[in-house]
C-alpha cells in the first residue's frame, strides 16, 4: 500500500542521477573508511578479536575439543586446574572441563545472535512502517511497543519461557520478543530525521514508490545505526542467554553450555570453585569483545557520538 | 501541574490495560491444557475438568479475559497452588523485599556512578577518565548471577564476613545492622552493573552541557569551577541522569529475580523462580502483574519529576 505518493511519473533517469556503478564506489569507500578507523581504534580490535575466537572456537569445536564434552568418569571427578589431560580440570560429573567451555561458545554466541538478528528483523521493520507512514499506524506500533517496554526485559523473558516451557528454543524466542521495541524505537525515531532531508523528498517528489524510497534511501541510512546497536545488543544477549540457562530455562543439561556449566559448580564451590568460575570468565570476556566492538564501530560510523 | 498530573494519569490507563492483556496472554501460551499443566500428568481427568470448571477455561477467550481482569481490579489474583493462600498479599509482601534490596542497590549504583561519571567528564581523557570508563564497561559485560556467586565465594565462604545468603538469619533478633549484613553481598552485586551505566551516562550527559556556550561564559565571567560545574552543569545535565535512574530502577527490579535467586533473598524474584519450578502459574501471573504495575508507576514518578525540575516539560 504506498499512501504517500499520490501519482506515479515517468522516470526517466534514476532518483538523484546515480548509476548503480557510482553507487557501488561509493559505499566500498565508505567500508574503507570504517575499517580505516576501527584499525586505529586498539580496544575495538581487541574486542573485534575476541568475538572472532569466540566464534572459531564454536565452528571448529569437534575438532579442537580435546575430549568428548559430556563424556563422565567418577574416577576424576573435580580435578583441580593444571591437571594432566584435564588443563582446566574437571567438573562435579568428571567432565573436561575445556571441552565443555568450548563447545558451550555454540549455545552461548546461538542465544545472543539469533534473538538480536530475529528482534532487528521485526524491530526494523517496526520502526521503519511506523516512522515513515506516522499517523495510526505509527501510533498502534508504538503503543505496542510501549506495552513491551512495560516490563523489566528480563523478567518478562524469565515469563515468556515459564510459560512455554524451559528449552533453548523458547529462549530464544522470549529474549527476541523482548528486545524487538528497542530496536523499533531507535529506527523509528532514526527514519522521522531522514524523512525529512532532501534526498528522501527528491525521490517521493520523482515518484518513486514508497517501498523503493524506504529501501533505497531510508533502509541504506539506517543501517549502520541498526549494526552498532545490535552489536551492543549482543553484548547484553549473552549474558542475558545464560542467565536464563543458570536459571534452568534455556538450554537444557547435558548441552554443554556457560550459565549451566556455572550453575553446576554452585554446590562446590567452596572445594572446587573452578567449575563456576571459569565458564563466568568466559561469558564476561565475551560480552566484552562485543561491548568493545560495538563501542568501536559507534565511532569509526558516526564520530560526531564519539565522548 | 495539576493538569499535567491528569493528562499522565489517563495516558496510564491504554498501558495498563496493555499490560493486563500481556499478563493473560502469557497464560495462554502455556502449551496443552493449563489444567493439566498445573496438576501435572499424573492427575486423575475428573480432577482435571473440576479445575477447567473452576477456572473457567471452558468459556471463550474474551470472557475469560475480562472475568480474569475484572477479578484483578479487585485485587483478586487466585489461590497459590503452592502456598495455598490468596496470591496478592503473598506477592506483596515478597516485594516489599525486592523493594528494599532494589532501591539500596540503586543508592550504591548512584554513590559510585554519579561521581565517577562527573569526575571523568570533568577531566576528559584523562587517566581517571579512560580508566573508570574501562571499568564501566567491565561492570557492563559482568553477568551478576556470576558476580553474586563469586561474592558469596570470596566474602562468604573464604572469609566470613557476610552470610551466604537469606535476609534474616535462622535464630536471633531482626535488627538492623542484620539486615543491612544480609544486604550488603546481593545490594553491592545488583547496583554493580546499573553502576557502569549510570557512570557512562552521566559522563556523557555532562561532557553534552559542559560544551554550551552558557558554561563557556560562566567560566569567562571568571566563576570559580565548582560554582560552574554544580549550579550551571551538573543541574542541566540532571535530566538525562534522571531518565538513567528510572530506567536502572527498572533493570535493577528484573535483575533482581538473578540475584534473589543467587543470595536467597525472600523478594519477588525467589518468589517466581520457585513459583516457575513448581507450574504455580497464579503466582507467576501475580507477580509479573505486580512488578509491570510498579514500573510503570516508577516512569510515570520520573515523568512527573521531570516537570518538577525542568519548567520547559511544565508549560512546553
Amino acid at each position: 500500500m504506498s499512501t504517500v505518493v499520490s501519482e506515479p511519473i515517468k522516470q526517466l533517469s534514476p532518483p538523484g542521477g546515480t548509476t548503480a556503478l557510482d553507487r557501488m564506489s561509493n559505499r566500498q569507500s565508505q567500508l574503507g573508511l570504517i575499517w580505516r578507523s576501527l584499525k586505529r581504534d586498539r580496544f575495538a580490535l581487541v574486542g573485534g578479536g575476541i568475538v572472532l575466537l569466540a566464534v572459531l572456537c564454536a565452528l571448529t569445536a569437534p575438532w579442537i575439543s580435546p575430549h568428548d564434552p559430556l563424556a563422565q568418569n567418577s574416577q576424576i571427578r573435580l580435578s583441580p586446574i593444571g591437571t594432566d589431560d584435564h588443563i582446566l580440570g574437571t567438573d562435579g560429573n568428571g567432565r573436561d572441563i575445556l571441552s565443555r567451555l568450548i563447545y558451550g561458545s555454540r549455545t552461548a554466541l546461538m542465544v545472543a545472535i539469533v534473538p538480536v538478528l530475529a528482534a532487528g528483523m521485526l524491530g526494523m521493520v517496526i520502526g521503519l512502517a511506523a516512522g515513515y507512514f506516522g499517523g495510526w499506524v505509527d501510533s498502534v506500533l508504538m503503543r505496542f511497543c510501549d506495552i513491551l517496554f512495560a516490563f523489566p526485559a528480563i523478567l518478562l523473558a524469565i515469563a515468556i519461557v515459564a510459560a512455554l516451557g524451559p528449552s533453548l528454543l523458547n529462549a530464544m524466542m522470549a529474549l527476541a520478543i523482548v528486545f524487538i521495541p528497542a530496536f523499533a524505537r531507535l529506527v523509528r525515531s532514526a527514519v522521522l530525521t531522514l524523512r525529512t532531508r532532501e534526498f528522501v523528498v527528491a525521490a517521493q517528489a520523482s515518484g518513486a514508490p514508497s517501498q523503493r524510497v524506504i529501501g533505497r534511501h531510508i533502509l541504506i541510512n539506517v543501517v549502520p545505526t541498526i549494526i552498532v546497536f545490535a552489536t551492543l545488543q549482543t553484548g547484553q544477549m549473552i549474558i542475558f542467554g545464560s542467565a536464563l540457562s543458570f536459571l534452568g530455562l534455556g538450554v537444557q543439561p547435558p548441552t554443554p553450555d556457560w550459565g549451566t556449566m556455572a550453575n553446576d559448580g554452585r554446590n562446590s564451590m567452596l572445594i572446587a570453585p573452578w567449575v563456576t568460575t571459569i565458564p563466568g570468565i568466559a561469558i564476561f570476556m565475551v560480552a566484552v569483545g562485543f561491548n568493545l566492538l560495538g563501542d568501536g564501530l559507534r565511532d569509526a560510523l558516526d564520530p560526531t557520538m564519539k565522548t | 501541574m495539576m493538569t499535567l498530573v491528569l493528562q499522565r494519569l489517563i495516558g496510564l490507563i491504554p498501558v495498563l490495560i496493555g499490560i493486563t492483556v500481556v499478563v493473560f496472554a502469557l497464560m495462554q501460551m502455556i502449551p496443552g491444557d493449563v489444567a493439566q499443566a498445573m496438576l501435572g500428568l499424573t492427575a486423575r481427568p475428573e480432577d482435571v475438568a473440576n479445575l477447567r470448571e473452576a477456572l473457567g477455561l471452558n468459556e471463550p477467550i474474551y470472557v475469560q479475559y475480562f472475568k480474569w481482569l475484572s477479578r484483578v481490579v479487585q485485587g483478586d489474583l487466585g489461590i497459590s497452588l503452592q502456598q495455598r493462600t490468596e496470591v496478592l498479599p503473598f506477592v506483596l509482601g515478597r516485594f516489599q523485599n525486592t523493594l528494599i534490596l532494589t532501591i539500596a542497590a540503586t543508592i550504591i549504583s548512584l554513590l559510585i556512578g554519579l561521581p565517577a561519571g562527573i569526575i571523568s567528564a570533568t577531566r576528559q581523557y584523562s587517566i581517571f577518565d579512560r580508566l573508570s570508563m574501562l571499568v564501566a564497561l567491565f561492570g557492563n559485560s559482568m553477568p551478576a548471577f556470576w558476580l553474586g556467586l563469586m561474592a558469596i565465594l570470596v566474602f562468604s565462604l573464604r572469609l566470613g564476613w557476610f552470610p551466604t545468603g537469606g535476609m534474616w538469619p535462622m535464630v536471633g533478633d531482626r535488627t538492623l545492622p542484620v539486615l543491612l549484613q544480609h544486604l550488603a553481598l546481593p545490594a553491592i552485586t545488583l547496583g554493580a552493573a546499573s553502576a557502569a551505566i549510570t557512570a557512562r551516562i552521566t559522563r556523557s550527559s555532562m561532557l553534552e552541557v559542559i560544551r554550551q556556550d552558557y558554561v563557556r561564559t560562566a567560566r569567562a565571567k571568571g566563576l570559580n569551577e565548582r560554582i560552574v560545574l554544580m549550579r550551571h552543569t551538573l543541574k542541566n545535565a540532571l535530566l538525562p541522569i534522571l531518565t538513567v535512574v528510572s530506567i536502572q530502577f527498572g533493570f535493577l527490579l528484573g535483575g533482581a529475580v538473578l540475584t534473589e535467586t543467587v543470595f536467597n533473598w525472600p523478594g519477588i524474584g525467589l518468589a517466581l523462580y520457585n513459583a516457575i519450578s513448581f507450574r504455580d502459574y497464579p503466582v507467576v501471573q501475580g507477580g509479573v502483574l505486580v512488578v509491570a504495575v510498579a514500573f510503570v508507576m516508577v516512569n510515570l514518578f520520573t515523568d512527573l519529576l521531570y516537570a518538577v525540575v525542568d519548567p520547559r516539560v511544565r508549560y512546553g
